[in-house]
């Protein structure tokens, strides 16, 4: 029956083609009428039978032939059940109901909605238990003229119900396998826990090569522990990260081979754990647009480049008179050839710079800059400009030095711009003034002119690619359009704001706010403080690590702990930290050949390595200061000089444009010397023999890292072990050396001038956040975002 | 006195033809031109200029390959050797100076200071 019921189907279908099929109703009418799984009964407005499909028939048992026009639905229910209808619906609705076939039509025919439960009786005796919807069935003029009764399986109906959990489940299910993203699930300790069809599709693997493996078999080594980084970002403060939407992040396939992804990673908390779901998509259509856009820009800039080169070149000789004098016509074409040539250079040079700066190719280099100092190299540099245009540029008497974060040649190419526009809209005989001031904690240039100020109607869009005020006006300035752009496109990118207002009096003023140093340095360490914090502490004594971790924690520090020399090591290289805390104070005896050990594994090479032994009673020491020690290094003597460059020039490399200062203390002359001619190209090294030089070198000057080697006097080696700090009282970064032979009266000393460095938690954590941040700034400084 | 001997590797034909007059206004530079990579290692040899003007982007052999190549010849190897290519960005320059350029300057260029430029490009040289 059901096969003959596809054939009549499809009957109806044939003749025209599968995906041509209008939505005719009568196709659907016969579909719905012809579905097997429900009785479909239509009757007439007294509740003859009218109509009995075919899963009527099947269901009831009955012949249409049986039915129609004889008997109404009433007739093959349970009487009994049709009575207790009848009397439920009399006392409900206050009205007699009599049962027959109004007890199953009466709320139908007064527009109520109406399902109920009731069994049939079928045609051999049997029950079937229906699930039954009745609809009353009108005509134009919404008069009744029939009822339609569609039943299902009652049982059915109610095992679906019953299950609707486990449908749900199976439908978000089936909803995450055909979702066109990559999923990959994983739990706190990075594994994954579930992936999709797609991740499967996207990476080559199986899913059972996935599951409960680590979640790093998908990612590019170099890349782990920027994943790692941002995956226990989410978990700390759970907020959705997006990796890869501003930096270019990839996967790693099966077969080696890497996928350019966006990855958007989501916290979700199930069953009381944290998970992190990873949404992956596949930008590598994007990035391979990107870059034939990016490569056609190129081209066109340098297909364009060579011929105005030659033209540019040309017009200019001719311009110098370097072919003789020419008769004033044609010096006067000659110059208007000349300066548009001119001004299709600056176009190049904006639309390249525009590309670079929307690619993310535009690398900034942040630097400490004090702004008084850059402006006025600025106003210098376009001061040509400006008497050219008859236009005086004058420094604000007020404006004063202030310190902010920037990269300074975009920094001075923003200026730039508007500067050079202040000067094409100031009216000759009229001055160009730029102040500095400090609002809040933003410093803000401002450029004033004398011009015609912005339109009303142009203000919105000032900032826009190509938007020019006036056309004709502007292209008389021989403006590019881009300038304003691509000061907006910089500022943005100093983390910065760029604005204008009408200037009192006529004209516009334009300014740039950049946060000033303070305030940048406060925002890279919270961005620090979110993403990079885990911390090792390795402490042998059980309790006093739990205060410390607890504490940490609060700190929103995450602390792992290894309580012997074996774990540090095996720690160290499984994860990566921001800084490695190592108590001294061991059963061993041996913390120094800890840190050699930690010191050995790569990992770490350049990680902050804080020696201490903590006072757990906060309010004993909270005034004292503190005396931990920054150990860059321990070196066995004799000096490993490579080793030593090697640690050093690591230390000193991004400090920024102020040259790195190092002290270096050492009885040996020879070693000195090497030390000084290996850095002296890159720092300043200050070489003393001993303990008073070393003393006198502290107290007049300020080292970025301090060499000692301990044995050059002992005991007074050791002392300047606790000498070597900073006028704020911070330790010196400090590489060590130490004879390699375990002389047992040596370590002692080793040990006990190391056990002087005690502190205080509250002093242990604020150089911690002090020390990191200082740390984070070099490497997070050149982000190519 | 003897002439500032340049030797000028592009191969845009009218590029060099603007060079050699740009130059040529001032009296003490005597300029060779060469349209590529490979005759200007020839040149370079032959002629021993004081300075070589090397464009970065030529079909065959780069500016970056025509300058290893010229290091590599002790008879070449200390002839300073200044780009010429399109905005660079301040990296780039630094990358360029990495490979030995003594200095970069930038096409399209100002035809009436480029003899000053290329002049002040040959200090270190003269003096060192």
């Amino acid at each position: 029956m059901i096969a003959d019921d596809e054939a009549r189907t499809s009957e109806v279908a044939a003749g025209m083609p599968r995906n041509a099929v209008p939505l005719n109703t009568e196709i659907l009418q016969t579909a719905i009428l012809n579905s097997a799984d429900f009785a479909i009964i239509a009757t007439d407005a007294e509740g003859v039978i009218q109509l009995f499909n075919i899963g009527a028939e099947r269901l009831l048992g009955y012949a249409a032939s049986d039915v129609v026009n004889k008997i109404n639905p009433s007739d093959i229910h349970d009487p009994h059940e049709v009575i207790a209808r009848a009397e439920a619906l009399s006392a409900e609705f206050a009205t007699p109901i009599t049962p027959g076939f109004d007890a199953l039509a009466f709320k139908a025919s007064r527009g109520i909605e109406d399902k109920y439960e009731l069994t049939y009786i079928r045609k051999d005796g049997s029950r079937f238990p229906a699930l039954v919807s009745i609809t009353a069935l009108r005509d134009d003029q919404a008069e009744i003229i029939g009822y339609l009764l569609i039943g299902t399986n009652d049982a059915a109906a109610h095992l679906i119900a019953a299950n609707k959990e486990i449908v749900a489940a199976e439908m978000f299910r089936l909803a995450v396998e055909s979702c066109t993203n990559g999923m990959v699930i994983v739990d706190g300790a990075r594994k994954i826990v579930l992936v999709n069809n797609e991740i499967e599709r996207l990476f080559g693997y199986r899913r059972d090569e996935l599951i409960d493996h680590p979640v790093d078999i998908l990612v590019p080594a170099r890349l782990r522990t920027e994943y790692a980084r941002h995956c226990d970002a989410v978990t700390i403060r759970p907020e959705t990260v997006r990796l890869g939407a501003s930096l270019d992040f990839f996967g790693l396939r099966k077969d080696g081979t890497e996928l350019p992804v966006e990855v958007g990673l989501n916290p979700i908390l199930v069953g009381g754990s944290l998970l992190v779901l990873n949404v992956v998509v596949d930008i590598s259509h994007r990035k391979r647009s990107e870059h034939l856009k990016d490569e056609f820009v190129a081209t066109v800039s340098h297909e364009l480049r060579t011929p105005l080169t030659s033209i540019a070149g040309a017009l200019g000789l001719l311009a110098g008179n370097a072919a003789g004098k020419l008769p004033e016509a044609a010096a006067r074409l000659l110059t208007i050839a000349y300066t548009n040539s001119q001004r299709l250079v600056r176009l190049l040079n904006d639309i390249l710079d525009i590309e670079k700066m929307e690619s993310g190719k535009a690398i900034f280099e942040f630097k400490r800059i004090e702004v008084r100092s850059l402006v006025e190299q600025t106003i210098e540099a376009n001061r040509g400009f400006a008497e050219g245009c008859n236009v005086r540029i004058r420094l604000d008497a007020e404006a004063a030095a202030f310190d902010v974060r920037a990269d300074p040649d975009r920094l001075v190419q923003a200026i730039t711009n508007l500067l050079s526009n202040a000067i094409k809209f100031s009216p000759p005989g009229e001055e160009v003034v730029i102040a500095i001031e400090t609002r809040g904690d933003m410093v803000r240039i401002s450029v004033r002119d004398h011009g015609p100020g912005v339109p009303n109607e142009f203000k919105p869009h000032i900032f826009e690619k190509f938007a020019q005020a006036d056309g004709t006006d502007a292209r008389k300035k021989g403006g590019t359009g881009l300038g304003l752009s691509i000061v907006k496109q910089i500022v943005d990118r100093l983390d910065g704001a760029v604005g204008f207002e009408d200037a009192p009096g006529g004209g516009a003023i334009f300014h740039v706010d950049l946060p000033n140093w303070a305030r940048a340095i406060r925002a890279q360490s919270r961005l620090f403080m979110k993403s990079h914090l885990r911390v090792l502490l390795c402490e042998d004594d059980p309790e006093a690590a739990i205060v410390l971790v607890d504490r940490l924690h609060q700190e929103g520090f995450l602390a792992d702990v290894a309580l012997t020399a074996n774990e540090a090591v095996a720690r160290v290289a499984a994860a990566s930290y921001a800084a490695i805390l190592v108590d001294l104070q061991r059963p061993d005896g041996d913390g120094i050949g800890l840190i050699k050990q930690l010191r050995a594994q790569p990992q770490i090479y350049n990680t902050l390595l804080v020696v201490l032994s903590v006072d757990l009673d906060p309010a004993h020491d909270k005034e004292r200061p503190s005396t931990l020690l920054n150990i860059v290094d321990w070196l066995d003597t004799p000096i490993d000089v490579a080793r030593l460059v090697r640690v050093l020039d690591r230390q000193v490399a991004g400090n920024g444009n102020t040259r790195p200062r190092i002290l270096h203390v050492d009885s040996n002359p020879e070693l000195l010397r090497v030390v000084a001619g290996a850095l002296g190209a890159k720092a300043e090294v200050m070489s003393v023999d001993s303990i008073d030089k070393a003393r006198r070198a502290l107290a007049a000057n300020r080292f970025d890292v301090a060499v000692l080697d301990v044995a050059l006097t002992v005991g007074s080696g050791f002392d300047l072990l606790h000498e070597l700090r900073d006028s704020e009282g911070d330790a010196i970064p400090l590489v060590v050396f130490s004879p390699a032979n375990d002389n047992p009266v040596f370590a002692a000393q080793v040990r006990g001038a190391l056990i002087k460095s005690r502190t205080s938690i509250d002093n242990l954590i604020a150089t911690l956040r002090k020390r990191l941040v200082d740390i984070s700034l070099p490497s997070n400084d050149k982000d190519a975002a | 006195m003897s002439s500032l001997r340049v030797l000028h590797i592009d191969d845009e034909p009218d590029i060099r033809e603007i060079v050699a007059a740009s130059l040529g206004l001032d009296p003490e530079f005597a300029v060779r031109g060469c349209d590529s990579g490979a005759d200007g290692l020839a040149a370079a040899a032959q002629w021993r200029p004081d300075l070589i003007l090397l464009d970065i982007m030529m079909p065959v052999m780069d500016g970056p390959t025509t300058l290893a190549r010229l290091r590599e010849n002790p008879q070449t190897a200390g002839i300073p050797v200044v780009f010429m290519t399109a905005r660079a960005q301040p990296r780039e320059i630094d990358h360029f100076k990495s490979l030995g350029a003594a200095g970069v300057i930038s096409k399209p260029f100002d035809p009436m200071t480029l003899a000053a430029s290329v002049r002040s490009q040959m200090q270190p040289a003269n003096a060192g």
